[in-house]
């Protein structure tokens, strides 16, 4: 056991998760996907700089009657993507075994003969969620940002015209709910109600549920009822009886499923942990002194609901 | 990094009192304001009310929102370090992104 200097007497323990191989694969994969997307997508042109696409990436890996199936960028997508799916696979395998009685007890036993003390205060003990908030916060800034940059430099639109404002409101008004539920279902755990936590955690993961059905039938309304999508280059779409006519729908349609597109793979993968979080509360896997995937998953889910405050604002509203 | 154990005592307390109706009472404000924000935005489609105007209104009220959903549901306001994590996680970010951000504005 290792010997640590405790700071003071109302120290609490913080167990160590295993060293695992896994968060530098699953960043590695994001990065091949990234990178497929890319290049799939044609280069990548900045004003006063263009990087085109380098030659070997349009070798054919596999052909169909001189027909090019699969080249090298596809297999880097492929490749990366597949590993994705492992990792969520595998850490939620992991996460059922360990919600287990059986599997409780051994990680239970593990994190106990791994007993360390260390100084905590909010900051330095979720230190490392607030770095990766803070690339989240990078990462939606330049969609957003350079989406309403190409919006006002092509001459904008109207968002009414075309989106369903009133719908989004009332799937804004169920994010908000998510987002209060989450936060009940960590005071109940902070109090030591597993029970009471466990169940505003499944509502979160519900209603968090709710918000994507909701914006599933948004999109299969926009894309196959409406014909609003990146593919029209007609600049017309039919709504209700009447049609609009602007000739930057493309950009719009671009512009709009990139935003909230992004945002509900967010949302999709905060609801796939979190379900695994409630489960393990309800079989009492979190406690009163331990309950800090609790606070992280939290963390990642309040910032999903702040960004579509802002998404909301300026994508449906302005 | 060293804790302060009577801050951190503060901490606990105020979680536990403070925030069983903190949580409700910011819940109906965001709720409330979304549907402002809905009203707002049904006045500037129907030309009743001026776009810039329309725009600066907006726009506050989702700063105003997002400061709530930070500071109260993010537990941020309880935070010893706050200021670092706003500057770190929400400062530094937007200020590293936004020149980016405007490139396509460019042309």
């Amino acid at each position: 056991m290792a010997e640590h200097e405790s700071i003071s007497d109302h120290e609490h323990d913080i167990h160590h998760v295993e060293p695992s191989w896994w968060p530098p694969i699953l960043a590695l994969s994001l990065g091949l996907v990234g990178i497929g997307i890319i290049i799939i997508g044609g280069g990548l042109t900045l004003p006063g700089l263009t990087i085109p696409l380098l030659d070997i990436t349009i070798i054919p890996v596999i052909t169909l009657y001189d027909t090019t199936i699969v080249n090298i960028a596809g297999v880097k997508f492929g490749v990366g993507l597949l590993f994705i799916f492992l990792f969520f696979v595998i850490f939620a395998l992991g996460l059922l075994a360990e919600t287990s009685p059986k599997g409780y007890d051994q990680s239970h036993e593990k994190k106990a003969h791994r007993h360390e003390i260390v100084p905590t205060t909010g900051f330095a003990k979720h230190t490392w969620m607030w770095f990766f908030l803070a690339s989240e916060v990078l990462f939606f800034t330049i969609v957003i940002g350079s989406s309403l940059s190409l919006r006002f430099r092509v001459g904008s639109w109207s968002p009414a015209e075309v989106l369903d404002v009133f719908l989004t409101a009332l799937n804004t008004f169920v994010l908000i709910t998510s987002s209060y539920t989450m936060a009940k279902g960590l005071q109940a755990i902070e109090r030591g109600d597993q029970r009471r936590s466990a169940m505003f955690i499944f509502a979160t993961v519900g209603i968090g549920a709710l918000f994507l059905i909701i914006q599933a039938f948004e999109y299969y309304e926009l894309i196959h009822i409406f014909n609003f999508n990146p593919a029209n280059s007609t600049g017309f779409i039919t709504l209700h009886g009447h049609t609009v006519q602007d000739p930057n729908l493309q950009i719009f349609a671009s512009t709009f499923f990139l935003q909230t597109g992004f945002h509900g793979l967010h949302v999709f993968f905060g609801v796939f942990i979190m379900f695994f979080v409630a489960l393990k509360m309800y079989r009492g896997g979190y406690t009163k002194e331990n309950h800090d995937s609790v606070e992280l998953i939290g963390l990642y889910w309040h910032f999903v609901d702040l960004v579509w405050i802002m998404l909301f604002t300026v994508v449906y509203l302005i | 990094m060293s804790t302060d154990s009577s801050s951190e005592k503060q901490v606990a307390e105020a979680h536990g009192t403070t925030a069983q109706y903190t949580y409700e009472i910011t819940f109906v404000i965001l709720a409330v304001f979304t549907a402002i924000e809905l009203l707002i935005s049904d006045f500037m489609s129907k030309g009743q009310l001026d776009f810039v105007i329309g725009v600066i209104i907006l726009i506050s009220l989702a700063l105003i929102k997002v400061l709530a959903v930070v500071s109260i549901f993010m537990h941020v306001r309880y935070e010893n370090k706050r200021y670092i994590i706003l500057a770190v996680t929400f400062g530094l970010p937007l200020f590293l992104a936004l020149p980016v951000a405007i490139i396509p504005a460019l042309g």
